[in-house]
């Protein structure tokens, strides 16, 4: 409750046309669609969440988001302009995407993956000179990893690399940033380093979007969320529930999302609302079908 | 490029001069080298009363101009080109084992070239069915190997494929060539040589080859996106795969006319990017500059031992292999290989 106060006062209220829109997506790999009719809103230096199990089809909607795969139905909106029509290199100054995992772990030195992050800016033909070194370490240096400068990327540990290749995309400085799972499989210190950097962004009016299996950090984290709920399809059944993070993270929602009896306990830390949510059981198939 | 180079720690300011002057010097030392000895003084003095306009018919100044220098000369373009292709084929499938030989181009220009030589096409019309083959080759090699359940090992596996294809074609031309003239004609041009070099034949081929080598060279800062997902790529601005085309096209255009030039050389578009790559990692900025210096030189040397070495001449190809595959796995023992 005290949550949506707070969001209020980080949002800057000059500008409020929402930086990604999405209308009625309908994507699907088989015949049976991922997600139906999905439409949600991102707003400048919103934070949204996306939760749902694993093969939900988090990542194929952020594929979609970034226009990798076409929505069967429906049309996401950048800056007011359909996504079709944007070239690559006049999209992605706009929005920036970390998957979830690298392509190849390179052996790229830190610097220079952080400044591969600026070639759709550069001349086809040019290389990154001393402007954009200096730009690329201001960033690494905002995110505490610029003594990582000239070490090898595939040398670096988990939290290093993710946090390297969060610089990477936020670089250019991008108006929304979408992230792909970017705090799992790290320790709670990095997990909360990769969180404070999204916090971070808001508060200077970066919108962002995050793949996440931790209904804590979505809840303390984002905005709004949207959390899959196609585990069992049925006519009539929303394949997706999109809503504030108060209304989103329920027992009950949790149960028909992910199939698993949770308790959820809220407690106030240091002024602010946080919700634990405490898995007990497998949800019984008839419970979770009713 | 020195701007750049210069200012970042990873290369030397001495490797940057020594890595130039390599070639030069090698040029020097190998014209120096043959049946007929000539000292590297009298090399010079060759060249500077050419330059100078008062060059005199002699034995030593024909067998440096006229036979070595052309020699030398192609053998220097073919390492150059041939190594940066194997760079580009490297970054390009994301795989330490991708060349122009794992990839099925090397057989498919072979197949052009020997089918232009069959056929009677003269230079430019062997070169253009080279590249036309390799780049089919190439083309099949990819729609083979990059299906959904596509890694690492598929693109070399259905290289392979498409180049025992292509092989067996050049066994159906060899087969088909008339055994008096034809057919050692093609023998020996896949062997690989650079025993009848011509200023004329070196011309044809540094067309292509420059075409292909400066626009790799002018993209040496996003080749480093190559080897990235497509996601990634895209994040950072740059649609992949026109990149992917381009960069295919340059580096295939260099590999055919490489091989038009002068056979099926082998091995060192293989070796030298990856001597590279152990040291001196893999920022194409560096890298790209540093494949071109080393192949060039190390082409020179290993051609001026096949005439050299022995009465009769050893075919490159078999030397180039002979000195490399222990060097290589000497460095990869020593360095512990290299990841891209």
């Amino acid at each position: 409750m005290t949550k949506e106060k707070t969001v209020k006062e980080f949002r800057p209220a000059a500008k409020r046309d929402p930086v990604l829109t999405a209308k009625d997506l309908t994507f699907g790999f088989g015949s049976t669609p991922l997600f139906e009719d999905l439409s949600f809103e991102v707003l400048p230096g919103e934070v949204l969440a996306i939760l749902g199990p694993n093969g939900a089809g988090k990542t194929t909607l952020l594929k979609c988001l970034i226009g990798t795969l076409k929505p069967r139905q429906g049309e996401v909106r950048i800056g007011g302009k359909p996504l079709t029509e944007y070239r690559v290199r006049d999209l992605f100054p706009k929005i920036a995407y970390v998957p979830q995992k690298p392509g190849m772990t390179l052996s790229y030195t830190a610097l220079e993956t952080v400044l591969l992050g600026l070639t759709g800016s550069l001349g086809i033909f040019s290389s990154p000179g001393k402007q954009e070194i200096g730009k690329a370490e201001q960033t690494m240096e905002e995110l505490g990893i610029l003594g990582l400068r000239d070490r090898p990327v595939n040398e670096l540990s988990g939290g290093e690399l993710q946090l390297t290749r969060i610089a990477a995309a936020i670089v250019k400085d991008p108006e929304l940033l979408i992230l792909d799972e970017p705090e799992s499989g790290l320790d709670f210190k990095n997990q909360l380093l990769v969180l404070d950097t999204i916090s971070g962004l808001k508060t200077r009016g970066v919108s962002c979007i995050f793949n996440t299996h931790y209904p804590e950090h979505a809840y303390r984290r984002a905005d709004r969320g949207i959390l899959f709920t196609n585990r069992e399809r049925k006519a009539g059944v929303p394949s997706t529930l999109y809503g504030t993070m108060e209304t989103l993270i329920t027992e009950e929602n949790i149960k028909k999302s992910l199939g698993v009896e949770v308790v959820i306990r809220n407690e106030l830390v240091e002024n602010t609302a946080v919700k634990s949510v405490i898995p007990i059981k497998i949800a019984l198939e008839e419970e979770t079908n009713q | 490029m020195s701007k750049t180079t210069q200012k970042r720690a990873h290369i030397h300011i001495g490797w940057i001069i020594g890595l130039s002057l390599f070639p030069v010097a090698v040029v020097f030392v190998c014209l120096a080298i043959g049946r007929l000895p000539i000292s590297p003084k009298d090399v010079f003095l060759v060249f500077r009363d050419f330059f100078a306009g008062t060059l005199e018919k002699t034995t030593a100044s024909a067998t440096v101009l006229n036979i070595r220098l052309p020699r030398l000369l192609t053998a220097l373009v073919v390492g150059a080109g041939l190594s940066a292709a194997g760079c580009a084929f490297q970054s390009l499938f994301a795989n330490p084992l991708a060349t122009p030989d794992t990839v099925g181009v090397a057989s498919g220009a072979s197949f052009g070239a020997a089918l232009g030589i069959l056929l009677g096409l003269g230079t430019i019309g062997t070169q253009g069915m080279s590249f036309v083959m390799g780049i089919v080759a190439v083309a099949l090699t990819w729609l083979a190997g990059s299906g959904r359940h596509k890694n690492l090992n598929s693109i070399v596996l259905s290289g392979i494929m498409i180049g025992s294809l292509f092989s067996a074609l050049v066994s159906l031309v060899k087969f088909t060539a008339d055994s008096e003239s034809e057919l050692p004609a093609i023998t020996y041009f896949l062997m690989g040589s650079f025993a009848s070099p011509s200023y004329q034949k070196l011309l044809i081929g540094l067309i292509p080859i420059t075409i292909g080598v400066v626009t790799l060279m002018l993209l040496r800062w996003r080749l480093n996106l190559l080897p990235m997902s497509e996601e990634e790529a895209r994040s950072a601005g740059v649609n992949l795969k026109t990149l992917r085309i381009v960069t295919l096209v340059a580096a295939t255009l260099v590999t055919s006319s490489c091989i038009a030039l002068c056979g099926q050389v082998g091995w060192i578009e293989l070796l030298v990017p990856h001597m590279c790559r152990m040291k001196f990692k893999n920022d194409h900025r560096i890298l790209l500059p540093v494949c071109l210096s080393v192949g060039a030189g190390f082409m020179s040397i290993v051609d001026t031992a096949a005439r050299s070495m022995t009465a009769a001449e050893i075919p490159v190809s078999v030397l180039t292999a002979i000195v490399g595959a222990p060097f290589f796995i000497y460095l990869m023992r020593k360095k512990g290989g290299w990841q891209l």
